[in-house]
């Protein structure tokens, strides 16, 4: 497993790791049931702090990406195959989507391109639903 | 399942547990109480119940068992053929235990006589010199380890891209084979079944017992933990994450891979430690090896080591790139 996280992203750091983690389950490198470092380790190893870690994994844990139990290791959870709440998961996703959008639309990358890049990112799945 | 460590080699302690069902069959009376716990001076110190007797039989099948599963493990992970002395464990205790004690307690002798350790002589050395014969004739099969056919240069480059954007990354993987999980549920069974026995009762055998239990699960807890950074590799193991090797990328001027025979270079618990090279390997053949600035050596036991000389190699590469980007 290869996490890394950048002072130069905008983002929080639990949420790099959170995104890095969720990135290589998609892309196959982490399958279900496989264990994640415990906190502590992965926080020496990054050089950050526990509680960052630790919001990192329950941020995942609420998504539903990991389970975490008492005693144990935090593992991959199953995949899903369908949504637990189709309507509700595509109003979310839509929103981030209609941003994304209008970042293409300013940055001037055609419909085509866009629907092109977002193939190509879907096309580096190795599983899930393929 | 195909075996890499023939059961006929365990032929002499079986046919010592023949002999014991034998003798036990054609036995007319057994002392009662059965004295046993011999010390040095060869005067039972302690007696016990009569069913004692037919405990050693289950006894020494319980001994035979753990041995066959030893030399199994020991026969999958050798890389060339090494006698194993280990595999004669089962005839030594299944002879002493079996032969002398039970022949001697079979009405031959009282509760007041002396232990006949003579007996227990004749009984061991000649199945412990038959096993020694037939573990030196065993073949050699060690384990078609495969190792993993994934391209590791994706992984190669994407640590050299993210070494060059000043990211902080960390390479994280963990060795825990099947046997070593096993023995820490042993180990765990084992320490339960100590506190059962109430403290007036316990004996200091039963304590010495729970506490290598004990011992085992902090010790095996989690097995092996490898961590990569662009600065250090860390290898840690058990409950307490008691961190084995600590080495910095600076230092290392060398990475690849290699083969380990783990239960014959390296004992207790599958580490090395005071001989070169240092190595902590739990369940495969191949290994990573890291040559060190000051000329030490490391083996590290990995499920993939190809990706683990992978990753080193290129945290190698990428900080001589940066060193020289700076100079």
């Amino acid at each position: 497993m290869l996490i890394s996280i950048s002072e130069e992203d905008p983002r929080p750091i639990y949420l790099q790791i959170a995104a890095d983690i969720k990135d290589q389950i998609r892309t196959g490198d982490l399958s279900p049931g496989d264990e994640l470092p415990s906190v502590r380790e992965l926080a020496d190893s990054l050089d950050v702090n526990l509680h960052t870690v630790h919001r990192a994994y329950q941020k995942l844990r609420e998504q539903g990406v990991i389970r975490m139990r008492l005693g144990q290791r935090a593992k991959i959870a199953p995949l899903r195959e369908t949504p637990p709440d189709r309507e509700s998961v595509e109003s979310q996703l839509a929103g981030r989507l209609q941003e994304l959008v209008t970042d293409a639309f300013h940055l001037g990358l055609s419909k085509a391109d866009f629907l092109g890049l977002a193939e190509k990112l879907l096309g580096s799945e190795r599983q899930g639903g393929e | 399942m195909k075996l890499h460590h023939p059961l006929w080699t365990h032929l002499p302690a079986l046919v010592m547990v023949l002999l014991m069902l034998v003798a036990l069959v054609r036995v007319v009376s057994l002392p009662d109480p059965l004295p046993v716990d011999p010390d040095t001076s060869q005067r039972p110190d302690h007696s016990g119940a009569v069913c004692g007797i037919v405990a050693l039989v289950f006894i020494s099948l319980s001994w035979i068992g753990i041995t066959v599963v030893w030399d199994e493990l020991w026969a999958r992970l050798e890389h060339r053929k090494a006698f194993n002395g280990w595999s004669l464990m089962d005839e030594l205790v299944v002879g002493m235990a079996g032969g002398g004690m039970l022949t001697a307690f079979l009405g031959r002798v009282g509760a007041a006589s002396d232990f006949p350790f003579s007996v227990g002589f004749m009984w061991f050395i000649p199945a412990v010199a038959t096993a020694a014969v037939l573990e030196a004739l065993r073949p050699f099969r060690p384990m078609d380890e495969r190792l993993s056919a994934d391209d590791t240069g994706a992984l190669e480059a994407d640590i050299a891209q993210r070494t060059a954007a000043g990211e902080r990354w960390t390479y994280w993987e963990m060795h825990n084979p099947g046997w070593q999980r096993a023995a820490w549920l042993l180990a765990a069974v084992l320490t339960v079944a100590a506190t059962l026995v109430p403290a007036g009762e316990l004996p200091w055998q039963l304590l010495a017992v729970a506490g290598a239990a004990l011992g085992l699960i902090v010790l095996l807890r989690g097995g092996l933990r490898v961590a990569v950074s662009s600065d250090r590799v860390q290898v840690r193991v058990g409950l307490l994450r008691f961190r084995l090797f600590d080495v910095k990328v600076a230092d290392i001027t060398d990475v690849r891979m290699d083969e380990f025979s783990p239960f014959r270079e390296s004992r207790p618990l599958m580490w090395r430690w005071g001989a070169q090279p240092r190595a902590c390997c739990l369940g495969t053949r191949h290994v990573v090896k890291l040559q060190t600035r000051q000329g030490k050596q490391y083996l590290i036991g990995s499920d993939h080591p190809e990706r683990l000389a992978a990753v080193i190699g290129a945290t190698l590469r990428a900080t001589a790139s940066t060193e020289r980007t700076e100079k």
